[in-house]
């Protein structure tokens, strides 16, 4: 009586832990990998599925030691326990493949700080000044039409392009300070240019 | 009092430590090894990509990629890695690792690719990188780079070497072989050289630290500022032409100017001996300077 009380004491004393919510996203994330698994799950449908006729079940039986109180229970768990073997086996084969799939892909997960001061969003572009320039070559194109002028133009257009390049490519999230300093580069530099064609107008 | 101004402290700790953005990192990495085959040239094509490669002393090719992306929704970030894909393809007369992103639409996160190659020291590699960062090491073969918008850094490397290069500067240290190099609006810095050496720049800075084991330098710039840095600056040859710019040599260099003038300088120097090694550097809009530097 003792002994019963103790364990039952000892069984609510045990600590009762959760899963935390990454494990259950991971397992889902896994699980989502469709085009990895295409190959996979195609290959499994195209698997035959094959019945095993009754006299192979009664030959089975015949040899198994029987009981009286155990027969029907066997007899009633068994499509029972032929499906739980059956999806113990795709489970096995579907985990194993996933463990170590064709490409041997392994995933991680971690979390890092996001640095603010390599955003993209803090650096301030001078665009609408720059749209200036358009303006005022199609208002008076003969300021404009010069090859000094026109040298300095294809260099803007250039820094123009090659910074719209840049900008596409960064992240809202940018976690690489190099991208960064180039695109400040190319915008000093197309400031001065602009500033050498202001000064020809 | 105290309490409350403890209390305030971290008040202002807690509201700071909020203001931080926190990513969820998700990768996948994998590792592939092929067998090298003479003919065989290694071609990596990286795109947000940071491209390792050095050699060893085994005859395999030894790849190891990891595709990050980065959200602060976890599920975004798992959404678009999955778009964001590496591929191999063995021939017979290369090795192709490449990465890519296949998503319909611009990604929200940061995706980036780390590649990690080894290659046996005799393997050819040729590489393209957009918006990452190059490292080569240690290599005594081809080697051919085209990058932009991100670094290239060589190191001890012996063969037939070509590069290109926009909006990425170029750094290499211990080159030898024949040199040819593109750059436009990228910085160049070249030292310990051997060989020989083509480069062609537009819109940058060039600084070429040599010594007399260098055999031939041609620079041709515009655009840019080219600085030769050398211990004995006396023991090269040099024919240097700046058009709208000024050429500035060290003391000790007793050099004709064939042209001096505004628009023009144009200067030569053959020492007593034999002409080797021979600098030749003609530049457009931009500045010629020579220096003694102290010997490494």
């Amino acid at each position: 009586m003792d002994n019963e009380k103790n364990l039952k004491k000892a069984l609510k004393n045990l600590p009762a832990h959760q899963a935390p919510e990454s494990i259950w996203e991971k397992i889902n994330f896994e699980l989502e990998q469709d085009e990895a698994d295409k190959p996979l799950q195609e290959a499994l449908k195209k698997l035959p599925v094959h019945k095993a006729p009754e006299s192979v079940w009664k030959g089975l039986e015949s040899q198994l030691p029987e009981s009286e109180s155990q027969q029907p229970i066997i007899r009633r768990l068994r499509p029972v326990l032929a499906i739980a073997a059956s999806l113990l086996l795709v489970v096995g084969f579907y985990f194993g493949f996933r463990q170590n799939p064709v490409e041997g892909t392994e995933f991680a997960y971690s979390e890092e700080v996001l640095d603010d001061r390599i955003q993209i969003n803090n650096l301030e572009a001078d665009d609408e000044a720059f749209a200036m320039i358009e303006e005022i070559c199609a208002a008076r194109d003969y300021l404009c039409n010069n090859d000094i002028f026109k040298s300095l133009k294809s260099e803007f257009d250039e820094l123009n392009m090659a910074h719209e390049e840049l900008s596409s490519a960064i992240s809202e999230f940018n976690t690489n300070a190099q991208l960064i300093s180039e695109l400040t580069s190319i915008e000093m530099e197309r400031t001065e240019v602009f500033k050498q064609m202001i000064a020809l107008l | 009092m105290i309490k409350q101004f403890l209390f305030i402290v971290f008040l202002f700790g807690l509201a700071s430590a909020n203001a931080q953005t926190t990513l969820q990192v998700v990768s996948k990495s994998t590792n592939k090894e092929f067998t090298f085959q003479k003919g065989q040239t290694v071609v990596v094509e990286g795109e947000k990509a940071e491209i390792k490669v050095e050699t060893w002393d085994q005859p395999q090719v030894v790849v190891s990629i990891i595709l990050f992306a980065k959200n602060p929704d976890r599920s975004v970030a798992e959404n678009e890695l999955k778009s964001f894909n590496f591929t191999f393809e063995e021939e017979s007369d290369r090795i192709l690792i490449r990465n890519y992103y296949a998503g319909s639409a611009k990604a929200k996160s940061e995706l980036t690719a780390q590649y990690f190659v080894k290659v046996p020291t005799d393997c050819p590699v040729q590489m393209s990188n957009y918006f990452g960062k190059t490292d080569v090491e240690n290599l005594s073969a081809n080697l051919d780079v085209n990058s932009q918008f991100g670094p290239i850094n060589m190191y001890n490397i012996e063969g037939d070497i070509g590069i290109v290069s926009r909006f990425g500067d170029i750094f290499g240290e211990l080159l030898n072989g024949n040199v040819k190099i593109e750059s436009h609006r990228s910085n160049v810095t070249l030292k310990g050289l051997q060989g020989k050496y083509d480069i062609k720049s537009k819109y940058g800075l060039i600084k070429v630290f040599a010594d007399n084991r260098l055999i031939d330098l041609n620079i041709e710039a515009e655009k840019a500022d080219v600085y030769l840095f050398n211990p004995e600056p006396t023991e090269s040859g040099y024919e240097l032409i700046s058009h709208f710019g000024e050429i500035t040599l060290p003391e000790e260099l007793k050099i004709n100017f064939v042209e001096n003038n505004d628009t023009k300088r144009h200067a030569v120097y053959t020492p007593g001996q034999q002409q080797i090694p021979g600098v030749y550097v003609k530049i457009t809009y931009g500045d010629i300077v020579v220096r003694k530097n102290p010997k490494p």
